[in-house]
């Protein structure tokens, strides 16, 4: 599936009520109600939305080692635009048409500057950053995450029910079942359940 | 066979005898020597034997703080210059205040030995600290979560004991031993 023919659908929805985008015991994503939305169009196939309202991240980038646990959490709230690619049916039951007012209160003086907003981050997402995703399948149950960080980056989650990638300005945090990776600013720890390497 | 050397035998077995016995006072000699250190240091004895101990000492004082670094889960043993002299010298006195406050609470080191053994939910560590409420239950998870002694999960709720926490209540017991072992001398 190639992310680079993406285009984005022309009318806006708002979420109808809180929705859990994704949640696993290790995290969860989700959008408060009347959350903006439009989505995400590949070869006339809805593959996932850009949200803007109001949001939240929890994810738990511990390791727990016989030695102790090592991290803190991230837990963040979303108030900028965000992508999310996958699942696209599902979050779809949750939307409803939203009126110029929703636009308004989220400081849009119309749907064309939602839209523009929109364009301008899935083309840094997939043309601009670090990593390319043009090559990025997501027919499976995974999900992809883009949000805007502090430092004008994206920060990225890919997440399915066992796994999770997480990059963000200071943190790398990798897990699936059986083995977790985190690496911070000021240390690396790798952990199978038993065995931890800290390096400072 | 002869008389003759019957006789000569009887005096080679003599003769054999009789070395065997010099070397063996030959050798108990030799080792006696060899055990022996013999220094001429007049009537100075006890300052020689002082300013060698001495020396002995300082060597001896020098190559550990040098090479072993003795931490809370045992003897580090490093090359060159110990890297964690400075570490271990140098206190930071609030963050050390703020965490010997966290520790200074017997139910809170009750619970930090309780996750010990793993991860807790607060119900599960409740069940073991009965004899406090829900309420000052959390007030002293939040106090050991502050110091970071203690992380929680945010989706499963979950308390952990972290790294810097399982060394703080280690290092606790430690010096309890200590103090009851001084006292008991």
């Amino acid at each position: 599936m190639m992310w680079q023919n993406y285009g984005l659908g022309g009318t806006v929805s708002k979420s109808t009520e809180n929705t859990r985008l994704w949640q696993t015991e290790k995290g969860n994503v989700e959008i408060g109600k009347n959350t903006l939305a439009i989505q995400v169009i590949l070869h006339d196939h809805v593959r996932g939305y850009i949200f803007h309202g109001h949001g939240r991240l929890l994810l738990d980038t511990i390791v727990e080692t016989k030695e102790g646990a090592v991290g803190t959490p991230v837990e963040k709230e979303i108030d900028d635009p965000f992508i999310m690619l996958g699942n696209a049916e599902r979050t779809g039951q949750n939307l409803n048409s939203a009126s110029a007012e929703d636009l308004a209160e989220a400081g849009y003086p119309d749907s064309r500057e939602f839209v523009a907003k929109g364009e301008e981050l899935l083309n840094r997402f997939s043309k601009k950053g670090r990593i390319r995703y043009h090559g990025c399948s997501c027919d499976g149950d995974g999900l992809i995450f883009a949000f805007e960080n502090e430092g004008g980056n994206l920060d990225l989650l890919l997440a399915n029910d066992a796994e999770v990638v997480y990059k963000a300005m200071d943190t790398v945090f990798i897990s699936n079942r059986a083995k977790t990776i985190l690496k911070s600013c000021d240390f690396v720890c790798i952990s199978n359940g038993k065995s931890v390497i800290v390096k400072r | 066979m002869s008389d003759d050397i019957k006789e000569e035998m009887k005096k080679l077995k003599e003769e054999m005898a009789g070395l065997k016995e010099e070397l063996r006072e030959m050798r108990k000699t030799e080792g006696e020597r060899r055990r022996a250190i013999h220094v001429d240091v007049g009537d100075r004895v006890h300052d020689y034997v002082e300013d060698i101990m001495e020396g002995v000492a300082e060597g001896i004082h020098g190559e550990l703080e040098k090479c072993i670094f003795i931490g809370p889960r045992g003897v580090r043993i490093t090359k060159g210059e110990e890297p964690f002299r400075e570490e271990v010298t140098q206190v930071n006195f609030p963050k050390a205040a703020e965490v010997m406050s966290a520790l200074g609470q017997e139910h809170r080191l009750k619970i930090l030995k309780e996750l010990m053994s793993g991860g807790k939910y607060i119900n599960e560590l409740q069940e073991q600290l009965s004899e406090i409420t829900t309420s000052t239950l959390s007030s002293h998870l939040k106090v050991l979560e502050e110091s970071g002694l203690v992380v929680q999960e945010k989706v499963r709720g979950r308390y952990l004991i972290t790294m810097p926490g399982r060394v703080a209540y280690i290092m606790a017991g430690r010096v309890v031993r200590f103090l009851e072992r001084g006292n008991q001398q």
